[in-house]
């Protein structure tokens, strides 16, 4: 992405893919995100967002073989790719350079 | 890390569809699979059951992102289908106007008669009872006798109500210096205003007619009178004598009622002013409407007048059975387009005109959606990459028909537009057209608008139904490959079309012609009296009566006054008649004859011939007692041999000799045929004056008369009308139907050469190359045009064919209404079809010399 940045959400599921590494799947990434965060994601919003940042490149996936612990359902394995990977790096630069410089918030006196 | 379960549960089942549905293939089973494996730990960790509720929230909350997302790409697609929709709009910008002009006329003329259609319709419904209020009438009459009403309120118990009005057209009401003739001037019983729904300004519906010199009135005439002051306690003096006092104000009555009342009186107050019987069953000249008991069966009611009221009556005036069966009951509703009986109390409309308009209506609908579909698939061709590229990259047939269904729904939205615009432009003239009030007030009429959708829809999914189910039946492969740019299949179709659409066009232009020419023949037919140059002043008032020596001798001092005459009916409409033995053969059987009274100069004036014996004479003073003329019908049926000096009488009882025999004239319209009639030489007794003058100077005439009669009947307004207009009027129904016939025949016209003109268009675009390759070969310029326009003249000339029997039966029909008609030759269907094949062939010939001429160098390089 050259001008525009990922969104938080989009930054968090991202990072969290990434810290995952070979077991990202949809209750891991679940978990993570909760414990990171303490905010609890439906799948349904969790998918949305899965898909939506592999449709943009960010994510790769591919799906493992099914498990009778599953119902016989297949786990769909998410990976960044290179692309997403730069856009982590976008992102955290620019927060790095927003916030430099900034020790403590406070309300300005006047 | 969360520690896995081993054991499997099975999540609940109509959650986990739901999950699989909303969620397509693989991804759905992931999805499904995590979310299995979440409620397996959940399950037991906290419990079967709060696994199962969360299970299911996860399967709720799930929805909206997946509704979103599925909105988003059904959005996506459904721009990419407007933006090609409009691309195809832009880039064949001729075709898609004619297609949205074509679209559109046709809606325009269908709003228009739907309009007409519905208001006709809506005749008296507006009555909160309108399901429980009948009228009776007697026989084929709309009279009926004044002790009815309260016969029928007494001795038939599913009556609830009973009222009797009478109308006195043209009665003068005065206010101080105001004076107007009132049309809707009604002696009314008070329980009209029970029966029909007609809601009170001022004063009280219960009471107002009570006292019997009591008048109310509708608002606007109230305000004609009053203005803006009080007219409650206000008196009106009405025909010059009688002092009324305004007791009550109701609302304007609706225009479509098949009554209209402006000023009502009290029923029984007729019969004390006019000295008549309120209780003798032979006069027979109101007309009594009936209000049922609720859940009261009309057919039990109707059947029970017969032996309740008529029989005994007529036992008692000493008729032996079988006895005839006189009264019969009508719903309210169908009076004005279903009753068509003497005496209405206006000019009915009639249903099969309604059927009539109604079916021109579809009709034209009709052949603007087969241009539609023509202009369609003739293009769909040039699509046909289109269709096969989406159906390469995955699109099913059902999507291709949705995208070339909605297309065509937009192009019917466009056409809706454009003609809401072009009714609200055309309703003045349809107005005058149909001499009616309508108006486009989708506020005031929601089921026009219900209506508006409805058609639109309907145009747009019928019109486009045939050509997307062709167009997404392309095999791609054959588009592809461009093996594609010309197929004769499905060509034929739109010569069958096309051939439909200049059927019926034909059949309306042949049925236009017809009754042109039988209005034509009605004008110009020899009636037996002259119409032109002469002008009729309804006698009102006792004033006119008296002085009519006076009046008359004043008029004749004016030099362009050539004759003055008095009658009791004009010769156009003579529509007095008694019913008995006038012949003499037989004093059991009554035999109907019309009457007239008239002066010495009626006969004269209208230039009616007397074929025996002479007209009525001021030389022979025995004639002032009263003669009589006969007309050739009368001598006819009576079958007397010669009738001068015959004993005749008159209805009153006056008797005097027949001393001439009036050349049979029309004296009805030409519906009828010529009845019996008789003439009475009466000077005194009369509503018409009828005045002769020269052609030069008509208004200063007319001033002139008016001077006169303003000096002998100061109250009562002037009003005068020309005697060939009066005439013209008795066929405006006809006239109308003529007009309207006329003006969707062009339309209808119209459309199909829209569609015609596209079909040609495209045909030579198609054979382009063709063309430029046989004039290279050497082909004249000749050959070519008729290559081009034969096949569309073979289809017009089998159109020809299929519309003349078609035409031929409806036509005759419509003469049936006439009792002298014109005879439908061969020369009408020629000039008809003539007509429709040459405008037909204009409008191919344009494309087809275009290509013609064209430079085969030009058209040989194109590609």
């Amino acid at each position: 992405m050259d001008t525009k940045f990922i969104s938080r959400s989009e930054e968090f599921l991202l990072l969290a893919v990434w810290r995952l590494k070979e077991n990202a799947y949809g209750v891991t990434i679940r978990n993570q995100i909760k414990e990171a965060t303490g905010k609890t994601w439906s799948y349904g919003a969790l998918f949305v967002m899965l898909c939506r940042l592999e449709k943009k490149g960010y994510l790769t996936s591919h799906f493992a073989d099914p498990s009778s612990q599953r119902g016989g359902k297949s786990k769909r394995i998410f990976q960044l790719s290179p692309q997403g990977i730069k856009a982590l790096k976008e992102v955290r630069k620019a927060h790095e350079s927003v916030w430099s410089g900034i020790e403590e918030l406070t309300v300005p006196q006047e | 890390m969360r520690v896995m379960t081993k054991k499997y549960r099975h999540p609940p089942r109509i959650a986990g569809w739901l999950i699989q549905r909303i969620f397509p293939d693989r991804e759905g089973c992931s999805i499904l699979g995590d979310m299995i494996e979440t409620y397996c730990y959940l399950a037991d960790d906290k419990g079967l059951f709060w696994a199962r509720v969360w299970f299911w929230g996860q399967c709720l909350r799930a929805l909206p992102y997946f509704l979103i997302d599925e909105l988003y790409w059904r959005f996506n697609m459904f721009k990419n289908y407007l933006l090609v929709t409009v691309r195809s709009l832009k880039k064949n910008s001729t075709y898609s106007l004619l297609n949205i002009i074509g679209l559109a006329v046709g809606m325009t003329a269908f709003i228009l008669i739907a309009l007409y259609v519905q208001y006709e319709l809506s005749f008296d419904k507006y009555h909160e009872n309108a399901d429980r209020i009948y009228r009776v009438v007697r026989e084929e009459r709309a009279f009926t006798p004044a002790p009815l009403g309260p016969a029928l309120k007494e001795k038939i118990p599913e009556v609830a109500a009973v009222a009797r009005i009478l109308r006195s057209s043209n009665t003068l009401i005065s206010h101080e210096q105001k004076h107007f003739l009132e049309d809707e001037f009604y002696w009314a019983d008070p329980e009209t205003f029970d029966i029909f729904s007609i809601p009170f300004i001022s004063g009280d519906s219960e009471t107002a007619l009570n006292d019997p010199s009591a008048i109310i009135l509708s608002q606007k005439t109230a305000k004609k009178y009053f203005g803006n002051t009080e007219p409650m306690g206000k008196i009106l003096t009405v025909s010059e004598r009688y002092e009324f006092t305004v007791s009550g104000v109701f609302s304007d009555m609706p225009a479509n009622s098949h009554f209209v009342m402006d000023a009502v009186v009290p029923y029984a107050t007729y019969f004390q002013i006019t000295n008549n019987d309120i209780n003798r069953w032979r006069s027979n000249f109101s007309y009594t409407y009936c209000l049922l008991h609720e859940g009261a069966d009309p057919e039990v009611m109707g059947s029970k007048i017969s032996p309740v009221i008529e029989i005994p009556l007529l036992k008692a005036s000493g008729y032996q059975e079988p006895y005839p069966k006189i009264y019969s009951i009508q719903p309210v509703t169908r009076i004005h387009l279903r009753s068509h009986r003497m005496q209405e109390i206006e000019a009915n409309n009639d249903m099969k005109y309604i059927i009539l308009f109604s079916s021109i209506a579809f009709l034209i609908l009709f052949i603007a959606c087969i241009n539609y579909m023509n202009l369609a698939t003739a293009r769909s061709l040039r699509r046909g990459k289109e269709v096969g590229m989406r159906k390469v990259v995955g699109a099913q047939k059902e999507q291709l028909i949705v995208q070339f269904l909605g297309e065509s729904v937009a192009m019917a939205v466009l056409a809706m537009v454009f003609s809401i615009m072009m009714v609200l432009l055309a309703l003045p003239a349809f107005n005058s057209l149909v001499e009616r009030q309508l108006s486009l007030d989708p506020i005031h009429n929601p089921q026009l608008f219900l209506g508006l959708v409805f058609i639109t829809l309907f145009v747009g999914l019928f019109a486009g139904s045939y050509p997307s189910m062709r167009m997404s039946g392309f095999r791609p492969i054959s588009v592809l490959s461009g093996a594609f740019t010309r197929s004769s299949k499905g060509s034929s179709l739109r010569y069958v079309l096309v051939l439909v659409q200049f059927s019926i066009t034909i059949v309306l232009i042949i049925c236009t012609i017809g009754v042109r020419e039988q209005l034509k023949f009605i004008k110009n037919m020899d009636m037996g009296y002259t119409k032109e140059q002469i002008i009729t002043i309804p006698a009102r008032g006792g004033s006119v009566r008296q002085n009519i020596q006076s009046i008359k001798t004043e008029l004749l001092q004016y030099s362009d006054i050539i004759a003055v005459s008095t009658s009791g009916c004009l010769p156009n409409n003579i529509d007095t008649f008694t019913s008995r033995d006038w012949t003499g053969r037989n004093p059991d059987e009554p035999i109907p004859i019309y009457y007239n009274t008239a002066d010495y100069d009626f006969i004269n004036l209208f230039s009616m011939q007397i074929v025996q014996g002479r007209n009525f004479s001021r030389d022979f003073p025995s004639d002032e007692t009263g003669v009589f003329l006969v007309n050739e019908a009368a001598v006819k049926v009576a079958g007397w041999k010669s009738a001068i000096g015959r004993k005749f009488t008159h209805w009153r009882g006056d008797t005097g000799e027949i001393v001439g025999v009036i050349k049979d004239f029309h004296l009805h319209s030409l519906h009828r045929p010529i009845e019996p009639l008789y003439v009475f030489l009466d000077t005194s007794t009369f509503s018409n004056i009828s005045i002769k003058i020269k052609s030069a100077n008509i208004p200063a005439t007319i001033d002139y008369v008016e001077a006169v009669m303003k000096k002998f009947s100061p109250s009562y307004p002037f009003s005068y009308s020309f005697f060939d207009e009066v005439f013209e009027r008795a066929y405006f129904t006809e006239q109308r139907m003529g007009r309207v016939f006329s003006s969707f025949a062009v339309l209808a016209i119209f459309i199909a050469c829209l569609g015609l003109f596209g079909l040609t268009a495209f045909a030579a675009e198609q054979r382009t190359k063709e063309i430029g390759i046989r004039k290279v070969l050497g082909a004249s310029d000749s050959k070519i045009f008729l290559l081009l326009s034969k096949e569309f003249i073979r289809w017009l000339l089998l159109a020809n064919i299929i519309a003349w029997p078609v035409a031929y039966v409806l036509i005759n029909k419509w003469l049936q209404n006439f009792a002298y008609r014109i005879h439908i030759g061969i020369v009408i269907f020629l000039i008809s079809g003539g007509t429709a094949l040459l405008i037909a062939y204009l409008t191919v010939s344009y494309q087809s010399i275009k290509s013609a001429l064209a430079n085969p160098v030009e058209s040989l390089r194109y590609e």
